[in-house]
């Protein structure tokens, strides 16, 4: 049984332009003109629960908004939502005990006081028992690392830290749906990863559902078997990763170093030569004829060292989204992006 | 639920000690009550006016700036900031309504500023040894109710004004007007029996009396068993209006921040 349903769901914003200047502002007193900002159009996806789904997009796609529809911030202009059986926009208590909302930006943690204060406040806000408080509190400590901070002002920790601190007062709780909007935005690699390894170790023990959006495509890989794509509110592609990558990038990509010149052979013959450099060239190859090509390049090549890579994800979700755009352009359609996702 | 209020407090008190300069400048600050004496201690001097001796006046602003003390609200700037940055979203995601946040982050400066007050008073007593209350002890009971009704209805009427921020950009207009009108007509420019009676018998019913002056009028003793009747039942009407209001403008609001978001 699906466990997050949207049917349909269309969320419009009334924006009025105004012209630069002072006549435009006299004009846009007298007489407002309203237009609708369709920040989601028309989206529908089910989501069953223990998945962890990734939610790309580029930047005004509709993520947030979509994000902000699911935990209760906002409510659609029309379509219907449903969470674990709830409607969301009505924000029950026990609905919101279920889940949680990390936004990348925003905090709630009190910033003069330690992390544990507001950990307090939220262990009785949510109705957290004792023993479960504890019990969840080591466990997060342990998996985030959180041990020398807890006690630290939080305006005195660094960025990567307080992201921890904030992820880790989002879970106090144990919800069960995860919306992760951005978790890992402004953290160094190292912090990025443990991250990563956090949310699916959190997953695994948990059984929680989890939707990520991300511009870091390696959260993404890192993380999710399916995607759902969406640009400029609509719906782009809901399914496998990697099914994605097979059908927009149906090529793989073989990283060669020569061990001398090559004498009269052409790289061109074996396949779409993207980059030479030196004695190193890089050469897409479609997926099938892969094996083939590859064994004659190492035959008839003087070649020193060889990798078959799949195309970078971002190369694959540049042109999910590019592709997205030409259609756009010849259905004669306006660019207007969401204000803010 | 007390269990939460619990918690708030004592992380609003925590949060308090943080800024502990702050508060007591803040908490010593309170100039209005002290420039109205000063004017009605002077005018006084060659004889009462209406029934007011120099020490009933000095009676009446000294105990009106330890009510203001008691009863100040600042939840409109706080509201304001959070709904027009987004912040308040974070807070809807807590299942609690984030009204008992901001009551508690007031409760929590109304417990410690005491500590700051009771000095000041004793220092204000020796200075003018001739203060005279109404203390018996029923009179005190009704004094702490008439303050905690002063508090509440500051309180409700700031935050109604700070939801408005839902709808338009300069709700701090209208409660600074709400401001100066309860200045008036609560008793800081002068004792409201001081008005003309046709203003005085007005300004008797409405809620700017009770945000100030009500308190202080109970201690003076002067008020009848009748008039403490109506009073305590005027101000539990007012407390009333405030509740309803406020929970017809937040779930109007609500519904409006859900349509746009931050």
């Amino acid at each position: 049984m699906a466990q997050i349903v949207l049917d349909h769901l269309c969320k419009y914003y009334q924006v009025h332009q105004k012209e630069p200047g002072l006549v435009g502002s006299l004009r846009s007193f007298v007489r407002r003109k309203y237009h609708d900002v369709k920040a989601v159009d028309d989206l529908s996806f089910a989501i069953d629960a223990g998945e962890i789904v990734g939610f790309l997009g580029p930047n005004g796609a509709g993520k947030t908004t979509t994000l902000k529809v699911l935990s209760g911030l906002l409510y659609p202009t029309s379509g219907s939502v449903s969470v674990l059986g709830f409607t969301p926009s009505e924000r029950r208590d026990a609905y919101l005990r279920q889940i949680t909302l990390v936004m990348g930006q925003k905090q709630q943690l009190n910033w003069d006081l330690p992390a544990i204060e507001t950990f307090l406040v939220n262990a009785a806000i949510y109705e957290i028992p004792d023993a479960q408080y504890k019990e969840t509190l080591d466990e997060l400590t342990e998996l985030l690392e959180l041990a020398p901070l807890l006690k630290k002002q939080v305006r005195k920790l660094s960025l990567g830290e307080r992201m921890k601190c904030e992820i880790a007062a989002a879970l106090l709780h144990r919800p069960q749906i995860l919306f992760l909007d951005e978790p890992t935005i402004g953290l160094d690699v190292t912090m990025q990863t443990k991250i990563r390894q956090f949310i699916a170790e959190y997953n695994q023990r948990h059984k929680a559902t989890v939707i990520l959006t991300s511009h870091y495509m390696a959260d993404v890989t890192a993380l999710c078997q399916r995607v759902i794509v969406i640009d400029h509110g609509k719906l782009l592609y809901d399914g496998d990763l990697r099914a994605l990558a097979e059908k927009i990038a149906p090529h793989k990509l073989i990283r060669i170093e020569f061990s001398h010149s090559l004498n009269g052979h052409r790289l061109e013959e074996y396949g779409e030569v993207i980059k030479t450099r030196g004695q190193r060239a890089e050469l897409l190859v479609p997926r099938d004829a892969t094996p083939n090509v590859a064994a004659r390049m190492l035959a008839e090549l003087p070649i020193s060292d060889v990798t078959i890579e799949e195309p970078p994800i971002e190369q694959v979700i540049t042109r999910v989204f590019e592709q997205a755009a030409r259609a756009r352009t010849e259905r004669g359609e306006s660019d207007e992006e969401a204000e803010d996702e | 639920m007390f269990k939460k209020y619990l918690a708030l407090l004592r992380q609003s008190l925590a949060a308090l000690f943080e800024y502990r300069a702050n508060m007591l400048i803040w908490m010593l600050i309170n100039v209005m009550p002290l420039v109205m004496l000063a004017v009605w201690f002077s005018m006084s001097e060659g004889g009462p006016i209406a029934g007011y001796t120099q020490s009933d006046f000095v009676s009446y602003y000294l105990l009106l700036a330890l009510v203001q003390q008691m009863t100040t609200v600042w939840v409109i700037y706080e509201l304001d900031y959070e709904i027009r940055h987004g912040d308040l979203s974070i807070k809807l995601l807590h299942p609690l309504n984030p009204l008992h946040d901001y009551l508690a982050t007031n409760l929590a400066d109304k417990i410690l500023r005491p500590f700051a007050l009771i000095p000041l008073a004793l220092l204000a007593w020796m200075i003018f040894p001739t203060i005279h209350y109404d203390i018996a002890p029923l009179n005190v009971i009704l004094f702490v109710v008439a303050l905690a009704g002063a508090w509440f209805i500051r309180f409700i009427a700031q935050y109604i004004f700070g939801l408005l921020a839902f709808w338009v950009s300069d709700s701090m207009t209208l409660n600074d007007i709400w401001y100066g009108l309860s200045q008036m007509l609560g008793g800081m420019i002068a004792p409201l029996t001081l008005f003309p009676s046709n203003v005085t018998a007005i300004a008797n019913w409405l809620p700017f009396r009770f945000m100030l002056s009500f308190p202080v009028e109970i201690a003076s003793g002067r008020l009848t068993r009748a008039d403490l009747a109506m009073g305590i039942a005027a101000m539990l009407f007012w407390v009333g209006v405030g509740i309803v209001v406020y929970r017809w403008v937040w779930r109007r609001g609500i519904r409006r921040f859900s349509a746009f978001g931050a």
